[in-house]
């Protein structure tokens, strides 16, 4: 009978681990079964690596976690309730929030209404309950990930709609919301990126990535709020993202791959969309 | 294979039932009995088992031990007394089920034969 190694089973540990397997001592029962059968598959021949990869082939992609949230949603009534909540909040909100766009566009009667609506789904119960299942699913640095990525884009959703609605203290709602993207969740989300690479080799460009996306949303920033500085920040962020970043970046992740994957193109279109919106918005302010 | 629809309710029992006749059981040995004993036409996977131990645990059916096994903690279930009484009804629940699903299945047959 094969033996795992303790590195070995070090190796599965931890991709459970990125996975965010917290829930009770599931990710012993995991790490124990996942073991078991690569054990058994190097009974009938297969090395570690083969025995290993025909594992996690056969149980799909984030399929612990999936076991995890199908573990949660049996056990926990608050989960299930939570959920329940963060899924129809989550859908109706936009959804007022595409209708407040429309109706505003259109000049139409009552989009006021619509956004207010949609901001008070969003903040009253989309993120408590995001909140909770989030906390739920991942605990540790990914929760504070979202965490953070949550508080910031709440007061920048509500600086939107102060600055539509001509309220007072849309101006600081929206330096709130830059502010916690660049100081808190930019941050994390580069130490979680590092944290959890499994290619060193990529930590310098994910860096540089970063740090010039932090510039170029703080330019926007100042632009917003009348600072110096701002287009020379704006510049620089966007330079070193697009002639710096993303060749590099392009270039270490896929230049092994033979085709074009999704990941390749939604980073493109996202990065196309990002630039080309910045700069409108540079150019309309200015 | 059996398909997974016409198990899905039968799992619970399935799993009371292994831990009631065989004491402490671990997660992947409950798999591999049930693959032995159903002759490979029932293969319980990961997603199906953890989250039932798990809710039996929380229910109070079952508890936990662990022990150090191949650089890996092995978490063992057991059947509680109250798991006990609860698996015996289970299983005269899923008997009675069986049992009248066979007669239905009889009688249809019977009524094309005649």
């Amino acid at each position: 009978m094969a033996e795992l190694s303790l590195q070995q089973v070090d190796r599965i540990r931890k991709d459970l681990i990125r996975e965010s397997i917290n829930y009770s001592h599931l990710i012993h029962d995991l790490l124990d079964h996942i073991c078991c059968d690569v054990e058994f598959e190097m009974d009938r021949g297969n090395s570690f690596e083969e025995a290993y990869t025909n594992i996690k082939k056969w149980m799909g992609k984030d399929r612990c976690r999936k076991i995890q949230e199908e573990t949660l949603l049996l056990t926990s009534n608050t989960y299930r309730f939570m959920k329940t909540i963060m899924k129809f909040s989550g859908i109706i909100s936009p959804a007022l929030l595409g209708i407040a766009a429309l109706f505003k566009i259109q000049h139409w009667a009552g989009a006021g209404i619509f956004m207010s609506l949609g901001f008070f789904l969003l903040a009253i119960f989309f993120l408590p309950s995001a909140i909770y299942v989030l906390y739920k699913e991942n605990k540790g640095k990914r929760f504070f990930l979202y965490l953070f990525g949550l508080l910031s884009f709440l007061p920048l959703t509500a600086g939107v709609l102060f600055k539509v609605q001509h309220w007072p203290g849309a101006g600081l709602l929206i330096t709130i919301g830059i502010g916690a993207t660049v100081a808190l969740f930019l941050p994390t989300l580069l130490y979680v990126k590092i944290k959890d690479s499994q290619r060193k080799d990529l930590n310098p460009v994910l860096t540089i990535g970063v740090v010039s996306g932090m510039v170029h949303i703080l330019g926007l920033l100042f632009k917003i709020m009348h600072w110096p500085g701002a287009t020379l920040m704006i510049f620089l962020g966007s330079t070193v993202f697009v002639l710096v970043f993303l060749p590099w970046y392009s270039f270490k992740v896929y230049k092994e791959k033979e085709y074009v994957t999704f990941e390749f193109i939604f980073l493109l279109v996202g990065v196309i969309w990002f630039i080309l919106t910045s700069t409108l918005f540079n150019l309309n302010i200015s | 294979m059996i398909s997974r629809e016409l198990l899905k309710g039968t799992l619970k029992s399935i799993v009371m039932k292994l831990l009631a006749e065989h004491g402490r059981m671990y997660g992947y040995e409950i798999t591999q009995k049930v693959e032995i004993l159903s002759q490979g036409k029932i293969k319980l996977t990961y997603g199906a088992l953890y989250p039932i131990l798990h809710k039996l645990e929380k229910d109070g059916d079952v508890v936990t031990d662990s022990e150090n096994i191949n650089n890996r903690i092995r978490i063992y279930y057991k059947l509680t007394k109250k798991g006990m009484r609860t698996a015996e009804e289970k299983v005269n629940e899923l008997q009675t089920f069986l049992e009248t699903i066979g007669s239905i299945i009889q009688t249809k047959l019977a009524f094309r034969n005649g």
